[in-house]
């Protein structure tokens, strides 16, 4: 048998997605390895790029506030929120308290469900599945307080431009406390789980540390800049819709790690506990939505920033003072952290990334508002036999 | 091997055994074409234990090759719209596909986007359409039992016809 | 050790962010976008000096004051002012938004939002729209490449020095030479020529 030279320039790649077990959305990436540790990672996004930011020009200003709602399921209160919040802005339009208290309150609500919906799957890229079982039974809970409350377990379609198409009655606030209760006994058991499972922790501890320093280099966002101490919410910083009067306690923590994470988020949980306890108690009176929208909307640009589950949703709208918007553009949390998986994924083992992954909360859907294998990389064709051959040479010289 | 057709009979008695099987452990493939995400929460919240679609032998399976019934969700993207079709063919026959949520019935909301294609049915054929907006988990069990009923009550499905090339490669063997 | 923080000294913190970054930006001073005052500006022992104007050309979404600035800087000192804010540790790059002003106006309009806690500070390029070149910011800051990469795709526009130019959301088939957030695009024909 013949000995075949390592390969100097050669790289192994190792493509994942877009249709892949542990990745829901389609979004491919590149991984070059040497052994199990990667050292190069590349990304394509734009497998569901579907246009909304075009779309956004031909519709007009309410049918685009379903649209924008169906940018991302998972989130669809926030993108709608921030929309609206823009455009009324635009209009000159005061909410009312009411109105706007309801809003946080379903912004609470959908991030209590979202981060469920993250740590279940961030436990099943474990390998934890029981976990994943747990959480996503508990986090029916919450499904049910949606609809209840709105009509709908997904896309709830609270917001009308101006204010809110549903009122809270005092049968459903004693549904929502129930739930919360019962979710916050449950969360403390998570937090638990995730800080002390040793098994978990393995996966875990010490795993895709960010520096402070990093995470402002890379300009991470949300949560996943918050674990590594960043200390960055827009919920805190610059308060909208009711947060003003319900202000919130920001989490932060200094490990870095996938650990830290976890906590984070989890943490985040008790603080929409206690917002939701808190507007429930003290839900302002008045209207739910003013009296008249206008079809068209004065000339100007605005910025609109909310703290979305997972980072913040930066909108710009721009109106010349048609029907319809002239510029809708959408900067979602996932993107920016996105650059920041593909470096920290260098130097890791393989079996890591898809928790590192996972560990920003990855929204494709948000994000590509696409990958090929290129081929071109020198990764030929080996055959099995020249591959095992690598592996005794490889590790014949490693030892 | 060169006899390699069986008497009608032993055949038909496998095609009944084939047919037991597929209708009571259907395993899934899930691909999302370019949807919100809506659906695919629903998707797995279908498989979490309130809903529990294993029961019905379900399975949310990672290969295409492994898979009886693909879910497809979202309107077709211009880019995901070969890898769709690939994991449509990787696919072992008989396969079903299942449509899930109104933006892969019609296009949705995202209809005249000019990165997409249009709905699933121009570009694979499906079996079975579940409406909604996203559909509730309920509605996608709904549209899997149906998908098996109408299994179970149509004609046995023939296994692919023999071509030349498999034909060969048993000869070869 | 972390920072304290407080949640109501939020709107002062951004108040002194915005004064901090007008001094940084001294040097363009006179391209500060300052439109007319308002009276909305002087409600409740504000201080005049560092808020003079309300309603300024792009307003800001919250509670507070519109706590937003936006400049115009020519191509040429758009890394000049970008390396200022860096080196004054001045706020994070948001994003890039490309604006398309119409084949009458002939120009493209690039917007480089910074913001720090509910200060928002724009900065505004504008460029021929037949010969659209600008900058890269990547040597100064690395995360800009993903929005840059979406410039180039989306609107068409030449960045020199910008480390990748390969297709971020679009296809890889995607027809060249033609760029979706242009307003000459048109969906209707699109889909016809798909």
């Amino acid at each position: 048998m013949t000995t075949i030279p390592m390969p100097t320039k050669e790289k192994f790649i190792v493509p994942i997605g877009p249709q892949h077990p542990a990745l829901k959305e389609p979004g491919h990436f590149e991984f070059a390895v040497d052994g199990e540790i990667v050292t190069d990672a590349t990304v394509r996004l734009g497998y569901v790029h579907r246009g909304i930011e075009k779309a956004a020009e031909a519709r007009n200003w309410t049918q685009n506030l379903y649209l924008v709602e169906r940018i991302c399921g998972i989130c669809s209160h926030i993108h709608a929120l921030t929309y609206s919040l823009g455009v009324e802005k635009l209009a000159e339009v005061e909410v009312p308290r009411r109105a706007q208290a309801i809003r946080v309150l379903v912004a609470e609500l959908e991030r209590v469900h979202s981060h469920l919906l993250w740590f279940g799957v961030a436990a099943h890229e474990a390998g934890f599945d029981t976990l994943f079982m747990y959480s996503w039974r508990d986090r029916e809970t919450i499904m049910d307080i949606l609809e209840a409350l709105t009509g709908n377990r997904v896309n709830y379609s609270a917001n009308v431009l101006g204010g809110v198409k549903f009122d809270v009655s005092p049968e459903q606030c004693k549904v929502i406390l129930t739930g919360i209760d019962f979710l916050e006994e449950r969360t403390r058991h998570y937090l638990n789980v995730a800080t002390s499972d040793s098994m978990f922790l393995q996966r875990t501890r010490g795993i895709g540390i960010t520096r402070l320093r990093d995470a402002q280099r890379l300009g991470i966002v949300g949560p996943t800049a918050r674990a590594s101490g960043v200390i960055r919410d827009v919920r805190v910083d610059a308060p909208y819709a009711a947060y003003d009067e319900f202000p919130v306690q920001m989490v932060v923590e200094t490990a870095g790690d996938l650990e830290a994470r976890f906590v984070v988020r989890l943490k985040e949980l008790f603080e929409s506990f206690r917002l939701i306890r808190e507007i429930l108690a003290n839900l302002p009176a008045g209207d739910l939505q003013v009296k008249r929208f206008p079809r068209k909307i004065k000339a100007g640009e605005v910025i609109s920033r909310v703290e979305a589950p997972r980072g913040e949703v930066f909108y710009y709208i721009r109106s010349t003072g048609g029907e319809q918007p002239d510029r809708l553009k959408v900067r979602t949390p996932t993107l920016c952290n996105m650059a920041s998986v593909l470096s920290l994924s260098i130097g890791h083992h393989l079996a890591d990334v898809p928790m590192l992954l996972v560990g920003i909360d990855p929204c494709f859907s948000c994000n590509d508002r696409g990958v090929t294998i290129s081929g071109n990389e020198g990764n030929g064709r080996w055959t099995w036999e020249r591959l095992r051959q690598f592996g005794i040479d490889y590790y014949a010289r490693k030892v | 091997m060169t006899n390699f057709s069986l008497t009608n009979e032993w055949n038909n008695v496998l095609l009944k055994v084939k047919k037991w099987a597929r209708i009571n452990s259907p395993w899934l493939i899930h691909y999302n074409s370019g949807s919100c995400n809506g659906c695919d929460i629903e998707i797995l919240a279908t498989l979490t234990p309130r809903y529990d679609a294993e029961r019905f032998g379900v399975k949310l399976q990672g290969s295409p090759r492994h898979a009886d019934v693909l879910i497809c969700t979202g309107p077709v993207t211009r880019q995901s719209r070969d890898r769709l079709l690939r994991i449509y063919e990787q696919m072992p026959d008989p396969k079903f596909v299942v449509a899930v949520g109104s933006c892969a019935i019609s296009g949705g909301v995202f209809q005249g986007c000019y990165n997409v294609v249009g709905h699933i049915d121009e570009v694979i054929p499906v079996d079975a359409y579940v409406p909604g907006c996203p559909p509730r988990p309920e509605a996608i069990i709904d549209g899997l039992v149906k998908l098996l009923t109408a299994i179970q009550k149509g004609a046995p499905v023939e296994p692919p016809a023999i071509t030349q090339l498999t034909e060969e490669i048993y000869d070869a063997a | 050790m972390l920072p304290e923080f407080d949640n109501k000294s939020g709107q002062s913190q951004a108040e002194q962010a915005l004064s901090r970054v007008e001094q940084l930006l001294e040097t363009w001073r006179e391209k500060l976008n300052k439109p007319q005052p308002s009276e909305r500006t002087l409600v409740g022992g504000e201080n005049p000096l560092i808020f003079p104007y309300a309603k300024r050309r792009i307003m800001l979404t919250g509670n507070g004051r519109p706590d937003v600035l936006d400049i115009s800087v020519h191509p040429d000192e758009l890394l000049e002012v970008v390396q200022t804010l860096l080196d004054g540790d001045w706020g994070y790059l948001i994003t890039i938004t490309g604006l398309d002003l119409g084949p009458e106006a002939g120009e493209i309009e690039i917007l480089y939002h910074f913001a720090e806690g509910a200060a928002v500070v724009t900065l505004s390029v504008r460029v021929e729209r037949e010969t659209a070149v600008i900058p890269s910011i990547c040597p100064i800051i690395p995360s800009a490449s993903f929005f840059e990469r979406e410039l180039v795709e989306m609107l068409g526009i030449t960045i020199l020095n910008t480390p990748n130019t390969d297709h971020l959301f679009l296809p890889d088939d995607w027809p060249a030479d033609t760029y979706p957030l242009r307003k000459e695009f048109n969906t209707e024909n699109q889909q016809a020529a798909n």
